[in-house]
């Protein structure tokens, strides 16, 4: 089990979706190109309409109907999720990689109570019960049961359990480690919120109940899409620290997808530019902001006010985002880069290793 | 002057955006099987209308022949037993009527008349109730209020009842029927109207254009009721199916004019006594109504989701 | 609310009595028998040759003291009497109708919704639109043809024509609720009961067919809607069973505008459906009205059409009040 742990457990190879709309077939991915390795946080980073969302869309299967892929793979745990049937990738969405979105309020569902909404997380695995939690043993520290079950996904312990549940046992556990994963995501009595509605909290309640529904699941990656967009900037630094805290207990990876630099900064091991469609740079957290690479990582960071500087005027980058339908040719980055040369309009550029798994595609180097 | 060269400016644009508009919307309409299917049969009903009286003179519908009544002809399909077959040497497709007339022949003078009533009626109706409907949103207070009750009462009339006692009383002929349904039927564009109009009546172009001094009649009628003309098209293009059907109906229930009218419930009309023995007479002319109700309400149903602005790019 | 009884009342009273026609209010208190002058006395009596808004009052005063006049055609029966006895009749071919719509409506507006755009879907709005399209006189003849006639001549069990109940059988059955088929499921006479049912199964879905083509399209419309919504997205990344996020998550959203419209349904059905009653012999309130307004007999239509209206407007106040219950975002 352990030599596997130095491959990644997702990797995306040359994925190339294309939207089809009234006015042409929008080139939303370009051959884009990840691996994400156990236990790390990778920062998905780029401007509004890079393509992120559409990353994280097409690894869980749930593009619109107007998506196409054209080409590519998305390897998890060694199967191409892509070509998995639609059953598979639902069981897949179940219990092996979680999503996380943004702005609750219209991501959870306005005339379910949490507790409903929480609980069938649960219930969506095929194997909820485990020893422990059978024999109720109290010697375990309050918090110890529910990690415990967090922990084991596969355990032998649940194999002697796995046909013996009935339907009612199940929603029993399930509505105990409803209330117990509750407290794990740091939310106050937790008994009333599950018979809430989701307006009858705050923002920042909402996003830990969505972090509680797919911890819930026990997966092994989780996909925040930009889940502190929508949150003022004390409870998103509330909800990045819960993060940090349960990647720590749990054996998970995460996947942040988020158009700030500095939330990536803060909680990333590793982060991915992506421009237009296409992945411009991938390095640790530290390279990326020391030595940028990339012309455009470059300027993102010179758009970064420094706190410690007089700032006269705010510096941006010349130019407008591309429209996918027609996109430049070669680099798509090339009308606004400082540095192009005649190739980067004719040639897409290949992916060039740096050393030290900083990767950048552009021609520079 | 240069007042005139900007309003002139404006207008461009936003006619070019409804231009871009109306491509969209028949773009999505040539996509739409349903609504393709629906303008199909419509403008084969209005072709048949048009062309109906050169097809069968309107002599035809009141010299009877008594002699082949209730007959049924038609060698391919039989109904029971019980039918009485014409004499022979005659030829009626879909049989005769009780005054001995080719049934397929009235059913194609009919369709002329109820097609222009129910495009009459529709036309009134929606021009009617729109204006006022504008009005009173436009004007708001105590005039809309008033205007909201008396929708309210009509409303509050189940179905036919009001059409119907309207009828009773001012006599049958078609004019006294065209103005009973539309009686029952202008307060919906009322509604409609008002309903548009209040939203549009928020919007900041409507506070721009008030700001700059347009006068409200110009505002209501070349900028707002444009905007809000979507659902009301949606409206009327279903109500002139509605509309034939009410129509017919009233006409089928006992109100008829005169026996002998060409018309598609009347002829229906006619074969309430004769269900079992000579059901051709209520089953086509019905048959044709549903066939217009349906080519309208399928082109009506289909706009409605084409305009329908949540769904639309 | 009161606003709307007075215009009802009131534009009825004005077309019942302020016309020339044959409506004449004195004629239930005409006979044969009567002497010359007569006639005039009586017309004098009643206020008959009053200006009409005092008519009005006049008879707003008999209203509120309970008489509401007689109906000239029924041998003067008391026009609430007429109505009274009829109600439970069109009450069970609203409830049987309802149920017929709704289970029939709801899952042909699902099924379009989700299966948007291909052939089960346009299969699905054509039956859908087929249903308002239809001359309900029409199906109503048709259901006949083929149910009663066409079965009949072909050796297969038919339904009946027309009628609450059999003629061998009526009458064998306490009457508790004046709905046939209640009375006989509480009388335990099963023969009644499944005559009865027999009975309002061709009126009640003659019905039905016209609106269930209204409440698919307006399933179907919410429905799409609430499935291009992000928690509806949030709940397949669940990995939730698709069945599940339709019945569960989609559905329950969707149904809220339903509602409204099986409300405004059953409130004008109520009121009497007049043609399906007619054409089936359905001794209901409408099929009275209709005799109502052919024989001119204003005080029974005056009182019909209020107590439609009231009925209307009270189940209108009732679905909005539904509305608070069902929808947790709403707070009163």
């Amino acid at each position: 089990m352990a030599h596997e742990d130095r491959g990644p457990i997702l990797e995306i190879k040359d994925l190339t979706v294309n939207f089809k709309t009234y006015r042409g077939e929008v080139k939303a991915l370009d051959r884009v190109g990840l691996a994400l390795y156990r236990h790390e946080v990778l920062a998905l980073v780029g401007e509004s309409g890079c393509g992120k969302s559409v990353t994280a869309l097409a690894i869980l299967g749930l593009l619109p109907r107007n998506a196409f892929i054209l080409f590519g793979q998305v390897f998890f745990k060694g199967t191409d999720l892509l070509k998995e049937s639609i059953e598979q990738k639902r069981e897949v969405r179940a219990e092996g990689i979680a999503a996380i979105f943004q702005d609750p309020v219209t991501f959870l569902n306005p005339v379910l109570t949490i507790g409903v909404q929480l609980k069938e997380s649960f219930l969506v695995q095929k194997h909820l019960g485990y020893a422990n939690l059978q024999t109720g043993e109290e010697n375990k520290s309050p918090g110890g049961e529910i990690r415990e079950f967090l922990m084991r996904r596969d355990s032998p312990g649940t194999e002697a359990q796995r046909e013996g549940i009935s339907g009612r046992e199940k929603e029993k556990i399930a509505k105990e480690l409803s209330s117990k994963i509750l407290d794990l995501v740091r939310l106050p009595d937790p008994e009333r919120i599950l018979t809430q509605y989701p307006h009858e909290l705050s923002g920042g309640m909402r996003q830990r109940c969505m972090i509680a529904m797919a911890l819930a699941r026990r997966p092994s990656i989780f996909i925040a899409d930009e889940i502190t967009t929508a949150l003022d900037v004390t409870v998103q630094a509330q909800i990045l620290a819960l993060l940090k805290e349960l990647r720590d207990s749990i054996d998970a990876s995460t996947l942040l997808i988020t158009h700030d630099l500095s939330v990536a900064a803060e909680t990333a091991d590793r982060v991915a530019v992506m421009y237009a469609g296409n992945v411009a740079e991938v390095a640790t957290t530290k390279q990326l902001f020391r030595n940028p690479l990339h012309p455009y990582t470059q300027l993102l960071m010179k758009c970064i006010p420094d706190i410690r500087k007089l700032v006269v005027r705010l510096e941006s980058i010349q130019g407008n985002v591309p429209d996918l339908i027609d996109p430049p040719t070669g680099c798509r980055f090339h009308p606004r880069c400082p540095f192009a040369m005649e190739i980067c309009r004719k040639e897409k550029p290949a992916l060039k290793s740096m050393g030290d798994g900083h990767l950048v595609h552009c021609h520079l180097y | 002057m240069n007042e005139k060269a900007d309003r002139a400016h404006g207008t461009e644009s936003e006619t070019q955006a409804r231009i871009a508009e109306l491509k969209y919307s028949l773009h999505q309409m040539r996509q739409n099987p349903l609504v393709l299917a629906g303008l199909i049969l419509v403008v084969f009903f209005t072709a048949v209308a048009a062309v109906a009286t050169l097809l069968v003179s309107n002599d035809e519908a009141f010299m009877f022949d008594f002699g082949q009544s209730y007959c049924w002809s038609n060698a391919v399909f039989s109904w029971t037993q019980l039918e009485a077959t014409c004499p022979p040497g005659t030829n009626f497709i879909l049989g005769t009527d009780g005054f001995g007339r080719d049934l397929l022949r009235m059913i194609i003078l009919s369709i002329p008349l109820d097609l222009k009533i129910a495009f009459l009626i529709v036309a009134a109706a929606s021009a009617f109730g729109v204006a006022l409907g504008a009005i009173a949103a436009w004007i708001g207070g105590k005039f809309d209020e008033a205007i909201l009750r008396i929708t309210d009462v009509f409303f509050a009339f189940p179905g036919l009842v009001l059409a119907l006692v309207f009828a009773a009383l001012f006599g049958r002929t078609v004019q006294t029927l065209t103005l009973a349904v539309l009686l029952v039927w202008w307060p919906t564009y009322v509604r409609l109207t008002r309903g548009q109009v209040l939203v549009e009546k928020e919007k900041t172009y409507a506070e721009a254009l008030k700001s700059i001094g347009v006068s409200p009649a110009r505002i209501v009628l070349f900028h707002i009721i444009p905007n809000a003309i979507y659902p009301i098209i949606v409206q009327m293009t279903l109500d002139i199916g509605g509309v034939i059907l009410t129509f017919s109906a009233l006409i089928f229930l006992g109100f008829s004019p005169s026996p002998a009218l060409p018309e598609l419930g009347n002829l229906a009309a006619d074969g309430i006594n004769h269900v079992f023995t000579a059901p051709w007479l209520i089953v086509f002319p019905g048959l044709t109504i549903l066939l217009i109700a349906l080519a309208f309400n399928l082109m009506g149903d289909g706009l409605r989701d084409i305009l329908d602005p949540r769904l639309r790019r | 609310m009161i606003f709307v009884l007075f215009g009802v009342s009131a534009i009825v009273f004005y077309m019942a009595r302020g016309f020339p026609s044959a409506f004449a209010p004195w004629a239930q208190y005409v006979s044969e028998k009567l002497k010359p002058g007569q006639l005039e006395a009586i017309i004098k009596a009643h206020g008959f040759d009053q200006p009409l808004y005092i008519q009005y009052w006049y008879w707003l005063q008999d209203v509120f003291h309970g008489d509401w006049g007689y109906s000239n055609w029924a041998n003067g029966l008391p026009t609430y009497y007429v109505f009274v006895s009829r109600f439970p009749f069109t009450v069970e071919l609203t409830i049987a109708a309802t149920i017929f719509t709704v289970a029939l409506g709801i899952p042909l507006g699902i099924l379009s919704a989700v299966k948007n755009n291909t052939a089960i879907d346009h299969v699905a709005r054509i039956i859908a639109l087929t249903g308002y399209s239809v001359p309900s006189y029409w199906f109503a003849y048709i259901l006949q043809l083929v149910f009663f006639y066409y079965f009949y001549t072909w050796g297969l069990p038919n339904l009946p024509s027309g009628g609450v109940i059999s003629q061998g059988l009526a009458g064998t059955v306490p009457t508790i609720t004046g709905l046939p088929i209640l009375d006989g499921l509480l009388a335990g006479n099963l023969t009644y009961t499944v005559d009865a049912l027999a009975h309002v199964i061709l009126p009640a879905f003659n019905l039905s067919f016209i609106s269930l083509g209204y409440l698919a399209r307006i399933v179907r419309a919410s429905m799409l809607d609430v499935l291009r919504q992000d928690y509806i997205t949030m709940a397949r990344s669940k990995g939730l069973p698709e069945r599940i996020v339709i019945y569960r998550h989609a559905l329950r959203n969707a149904l809220i505008p339903a509602m409204t419209l099986t409300g405004i349904f059953v409130a004008g059905l109520l009121g009497g459906a007049i043609i399906t009653e007619t054409v089936f012999s359905w001794p209901g309130v409408g099929n009275v009205s209709l005799r109502a307004v052919f024989l001119g007999d204003s005080n029974f239509l005056l009182l019909y059409c209020l107590v439609t209206a009231l009925i209307i407007v009270v189940t209108n106040l009732v679905v909005d009040v539904l509305y608070l219950f069902i929808d947790p975002r709403i707070k009163y």
